[in-house]
């Protein structure tokens, strides 16, 4: 493999440089012992980290977020899996149409998501609450859980599942013992993918989000809407610093471009 | 006739039960009819509804809003600017990630998933924070860009980020970037590095490899990032306010692009 | 009565017809060999034993019992994959123990009966190696052990050995075969590779786009070809077009210059069909011109020019002098060294 020129790399130096920008930005903004926003010119504070705890509304929308993630992600799986299988596996008719279908939430903008879910759980009686909010992340976050779950169970061998049918495994056994732990690192990365994409969320959210169930990107958008102190600079950096950390250990277990480019293969 | 022997595995699962397929998708099915179709359903009926200050929505049959949306300009420059913004997105993006993703590969093993995981990094980085960042390094007319340009001398007047199409473009093609870097590295992953060699070993110099050979065998790749980087819609850069009426923007996250499992 | 039979039969995917009209009786303790090209149905037939397919029309039993009836998890016929198919999640012992697992054979003697399997195929120590920590050698063996521990009525095995190089492959034939003989299983191995099925089996059956070609011992398929496809399949041969002419008494065959008192049944045009290393150099015969000679250590390779198209002789490295490139020879064989068949030669 060849190496890159002196121009490739000052390009490369400029361009990480721009994409880190805005993130570490944020970060120091965070420290900042001003009263506004501006960068940390006489000395670093912690006293915006601080105010946080005052703020209960943030920490508690926090939970709220982590909590929708995780339960959604999970419910996700939960349709998603047999789904995968089965478009990997079989050819059926409407297969194709299934697949699009399960991977419109990508197409469709999240402002008619969030219009039409509002009305729709209003018109059932479920606005505002938290039920309707996991319903509505089911379904944005649906198409990464299947993708990789897909992408796993394309790549698997299918003569190791006919090993185990010829040795007397079937059914629930045969999914539980072989196929599941064969599928589990796109399933893992899917869950991963999909909390992320709905811990993320505020267009569709700030649609469906009442008092008590507002999630973290709701918190703050509301919140910069009415005042911009660095306390909102500090709440950021909070979850980049959970977000980095998260993408550390994802990488060093799995590998971040795996997860990414969604090869769930078990192979490597 | 060879493809019959390989494909008898394939075959033999297919066998297992026709029905077997729609029972595994049903569930998933009737979760999308019943909380996004219908929803979607609902929506498309609501815009031939009349709504009224006072009346509220009366459930009747008009094509008064579509006609609206036909006729009056405001709707028209309103779509028109977000198709600008997505072309403009889509090719700063495809400019400046493609050259990224090149280089990227042809780094080392350690530094390579070291940038890897600084590019892509942002991707999961809540996007209030981002923008908040960009708001931070825009900000007025003495943000920091504008600072370390004129510093730098390449602009006299600081150029108005804040709330204008070229600030806009900017923060979405941070936004989109990492998809491009890899798309286009997941392309480039599946080149034979031998076939860059090849070409050397045939007098082309690294222009014309870059031009002959690489191109046309990571277009695929780049177009499926360019089609997800247009469907993504302006993130609207923190706008106090004002940001209902501009705000029918919707941001969109788009696809992992790089992999087609089909 | 056979212990394991396949009664006609057929298999369609859609309007092709992949295995059709496939009659075999296997006897108890029988190596059964499946040899052809790929795409001949070999796999789809194993497939269909396995239950993996269903066939479109006939049957199959197994000590008179219909196997279509029974689900393949219950079958209790063990395979090797050609990819082994090993769960790669568990390790070795884990693998071997998974089908007595699903049997609840006691955790005892479960651990006993996967020890003996390991160390039969002498993976004894490597209990606790996963899969992908081990050579493909290795995977083989484990694979093999976990088709052998739960007492297979069948043993089916499909392709093993073709992801091996040439002198694994080699040595894997030999144990696999000394396995065999010791546990006295029924096995159908289905292959591509001639040298494979000839050193392996009892009997081999040969197919042909989907239908069977012979069934013999090795020998007979070998030096008794009923097809021409089955003698170009099973080695070189050199096939010559040839007429039997009755008109005449005693009546001949002829091809060219050469000619011998016919055989008994068949007249008209024919196909003489000899082995390279049964054609020796004499002064009467077809005649021929040597194209090529290459020296292969313990034998000659001889390509030749003759009246009645290209031949290839195969000569043993004996020290007696050979004929050199352009020399004009004869070719002789011994009547009881060749085969004839109804047809021109294609």
């Amino acid at each position: 493999m060849r190496r890159n020129g002196p121009l490739a790399l000052i390009f490369h130096t400029i361009f990480v440089t721009v994409m880190v920008a805005p993130i570490l930005v944020v970060c120091l903004v965070a420290f900042t012992p001003e009263g506004h926003l501006s960068l940390p010119t006489n000395g670093f504070s912690l006293r915006w980290f601080r105010t946080i705890a005052n703020y209960p509304e943030f920490v508690h929308a926090f939970w709220v977020s982590l909590g929708l993630g995780a339960l959604s992600s999970f419910v996700a799986l939960l349709f998603a899996v047999p789904a995968a299988l089965a478009i990997a596996r079989y050819r059926f008719r409407g297969r194709d149409a299934l697949a699009a279908l399960f991977l419109s939430p990508l197409m469709i903008p999240h402002v008619v998501l969030g219009i039409a879910f509002l009305r729709f759980f209003t018109s059932v009686g479920l606005s505002g609450s938290l039920a309707a909010l996991i319903i509505a992340h089911v379904i944005i976050v649906f198409p990464f859980a299947l993708r990789l779950t897909l992408a796993a169970a394309t790549g698997m061998d299918l003569s190791v599942e006919m090993a185990a049918v010829s040795l007397g495994a079937n059914g629930w056994t045969l999914f539980r013992r072989v196929t599941l732990p064969l599928i589990l690192p796109g399933v893992i990365s899917g869950w991963a993918l999909a909390f992320i994409q709905s811990f993320d969320d505020l267009t569709m959210t700030v649609f469906l989000a009442a008092p008590g169930t507002e999630t973290l990107p709701v918190r703050m958008f509301l919140y910069i809407q009415d005042n911009i102190d660095p306390l909102v600079t500090s709440v950021s950096a909070c979850v980049i610093a959970i977000t980095m950390t998260a993408l550390i250990l994802l990488d060093r277990f799995y590998g971040l471009d795996r997860v990414l480019a969604g090869k769930g293969d078990t192979g490597r | 006739m060879s493809a019959v022997a390989d494909t008898a595995p394939q075959a033999a699962a297919k066998e297992r039960g026709a029905r077997a397929p729609w029972a595994m998708t049903a569930p998933a099915l009737m979760l999308f009819v019943g909380v996004l179709l219908i929803p979607l359903a609902m929506t498309v009926l609501l815009s031939f509804h009349d709504w009224g200050q006072y009346k509220g929505i009366e459930p009747v049959f008009i094509l008064k809003n579509w006609h609206e949306i036909a006729t009056d300009p405001y709707y028209a420059e309103m779509f028109w600017r977000t198709f600008r913004i997505a072309i403009l997105t889509t090719l700063l993006t495809a400019v400046l990630g493609a050259p990224e993703a090149y280089i990227l590969n042809r780094m080392s093993g350690r530094w390579k998933s070291f940038f890897l995981l600084v590019i892509l990094g942002p991707l999961l980085i809540s996007v209030v924070a981002r923008t908040l960042g960009w708001a931070l390094l825009f900000g007025g007319n003495n943000g920091l860009v504008n600072k370390l340009l004129m510093s730098l001398g390449v602009i006299r007047a600081p150029i108005p980020f804040m709330f204008t199409e070229t600030g806009m473009v900017v923060a979405l093609a941070h936004v989109m970037m990492p998809f491009m870097v890899l798309s286009v590295w997941a392309a480039l992953q599946r080149l034979d590095p031998q076939i860059e060699n090849a070409a050397m070993s045939l007098g082309a110099g690294p222009v014309t490899i870059v031009r002959r050979i690489v191109m046309p065998q990571i277009m695929p790749g780049c177009c499926r990032a360019r089609s997800s980087c247009s469907r993504c819609r302006p993130a609207p850069l923190p706008r106090p306010r004002s940001s209902a009426a501009a705000g029918s923007r919707s941001r969109r996250r788009s696809p992992m692009t790089s992999s087609s499992t089909r | 009565m056979a212990y394991l039979e396949l009664d006609r039969v057929a298999k369609q995917f859609g309007a092709m017809t992949v295995v059709d009209g496939f009659s075999l009786a296997v006897g108890k303790g029988e190596f059964i060999s499946f040899l052809g090209p790929s795409g001949c149905g070999k796999t789809t037939t194993l497939q269909m034993i396995a239950g993996f397919l269903d066939p479109t029309r006939g049957a199959i039993r197994l000590e008179g019992k219909d196997l279509t009836a029974i689900h393949p998890a219950k079958r209790g016929l063990g395979i090797v994959f050609q990819s082994y198919a090993l769960f790669p999640h568990m390790t070795a012992a884990e693998n071997v123990a998974f089908g007595l697992e699903m049997r609840n054979v006691p955790r005892s003697e479960r651990a006993e009966r996967v020890r003996t399997a390991l160390a039969m195929v002498g993976l004894a120590g490597y209990e606790d190696r996963h899969p992908r920590r081990m050579s493909g050698g290795q995977q083989q063996r484990v694979a093999l052990a976990r088709a052998l521990v739960i007492k297979p009525s069948v043993l089916l095995l499909d392709e093993p050995l073709s992801n091996l190089d040439a002198k694994l492959r080699e040595e894997m034939q030999i144990e696999l075969r000394q396995i065999q003989r010791t546990i006295g299983t029924t096995t159908i191995l289905v292959t591509h590779d001639q040298n494979e099925a000839m050193s392996l089996s009892d009997r081999i059956v040969v197919m042909s786009q989907g239908r069977i070609e012979q069934i013999g011992t090795p020998q007979e398929t070998y030096e008794r070809p009923a097809s021409a496809f089955v003698s170009q399949f099973l080695g070189k041969t050199n096939d010559f077009a040839a007429t039997i002419d009755r008109t005449s008494a005693p009546a001949r065959l002829t091809a060219g210059s050469w000619s011998v008192p016919a055989p008994a049944g068949l007249s008209g045009p024919v196909t003489v069909s000899v082995r390279p290393e049964r054609i020796g150099f004499g002064d009467v015969g077809l005649s021929a011109k040597i194209v090529t000679r290459i020296f292969q250590g313990n034998h000659w390779l001889f390509q030749c020019d003759s009246e009645c198209g290209p031949a290839i002789v195969i000569r043993q490295n004996d020290g007696q002098a050979q004929p050199s490139e352009g020399e004009a020879v004869r070719l002789v064989w011994r009547p009881e060294d060749m085969s004839v068949r109804a047809g021109a030669a294609a």
